[in-house]
């Protein structure tokens, strides 16, 4: 496991500042800068990459490697895109490196696939906020390979714009677009059977 | 001239390029007119408007999970 880069608190001076101030402290070297930076990220982070690898260790280990990393390099930091932007690129290559290992483990979702959702509402916003469907969602999010996984989790579930994806993966546009539109289609077929049993 | 296509042909092919189109219809990212040319077809072709209902669900879902707690966030990964 990696030593954790957040052992200490940040200062508390450092909390109301934004981003773009503290980045510029912790490329003076100010550590308790970047220690805000990442206490503000890493949770966000960590999530993204769960649901990316499907696997806490490995999730939590590629934050860490990512915080280091991030740490190493803010001095080449050119702020052309947003911090966390940044932060999350360098975790998803740090979670690509140890994936393998987390691949090799049993999908979840291959068994519940077809499972009933008890709750199906009759409306569109009863669905959404039925928790057995959040999960079926997920679940169909976890079975796509990792390419589309990405994508979509970065475009669809963090809510980033198609070029802030695009970059953080570091493909084009267009094929961002084109990945993520595939993604959204295969899951839509997944979840159809849902869809077909709620509202026939 | 270029002879049109039988209809049941035509129609398999707009459905084709409506589909296509879903995503960027979703994300608003379709111009005025390409948008009003999805809307007419999916009136009319309940395929189309039910993949498109569907596609829009699972938007939705997707987007919810922005907040939903993963294994992840369990204060146990951190040891």
């Amino acid at each position: 496991m990696a030593v954790s880069t957040l052992q200490r608190p940040p200062a508390m001076a450092h909390r109301t500042l934004d981003d773009d101030r503290l980045v510029v402290l912790a490329q003076a070297g100010d550590r308790s800068a970047f220690d805000q930076l990442a206490e503000r990220h890493s949770i966000r982070l960590r999530r993204v990459l769960f649901r990316i690898t499907r696997d806490c260790d490995a999730a939590y280990d590629a934050v860490q490697e990512a915080l280091m990393r991030a740490w190493r390099n803010i001095g080449r930091f050119e702020g052309r895109s947003q911090f966390s932007t940044w932060l999350t690129r360098i975790g998803i290559n740090e979670a690509y490196r140890v994936l393998p290992r987390a691949s090799e483990q049993p999908l979840e979702l291959s068994d519940q696939v077809g499972e009933r959702i008890p709750s199906w509402g009759a409306r569109p916003d009863e669905i959404f906020e039925s928790r057995e469907f959040l999960q079926a969602v997920d679940r169909a999010l976890g079975q796509l390979p990792l390419d589309y996984r990405t994508a979509v989790t970065l475009r669809d579930v963090e809510g980033l714009s198609t070029a802030e994806a695009a970059e953080v993966i570091g493909i084009g546009e267009r094929a961002l677009k084109s990945r993520v539109h595939r993604g959204r289609m295969v899951l839509r077929a997944t979840l159809d059977d849902y869809f077909q049993e709620g509202y026939a | 001239m270029t002879p049109s296509l039988r209809p049941i042909k035509r129609h398999r092919q707009r459905c084709r390029e409506v589909r296509a189109d879903m995503s960027d219809y979703l994300d608003g990212e379709l111009d005025p007119s390409a948008a009003a040319a999805v809307e007419r077809h999916a009136r009319w072709c309940p395929n189309c408007r039910r993949m498109l209902s569907n596609l829009s669900r699972t938007l939705g879902g997707l987007r919810a999970l922005r907040d939903q707690p993963t294994p992840a966030d369990s204060p146990s990964s951190e040891t």
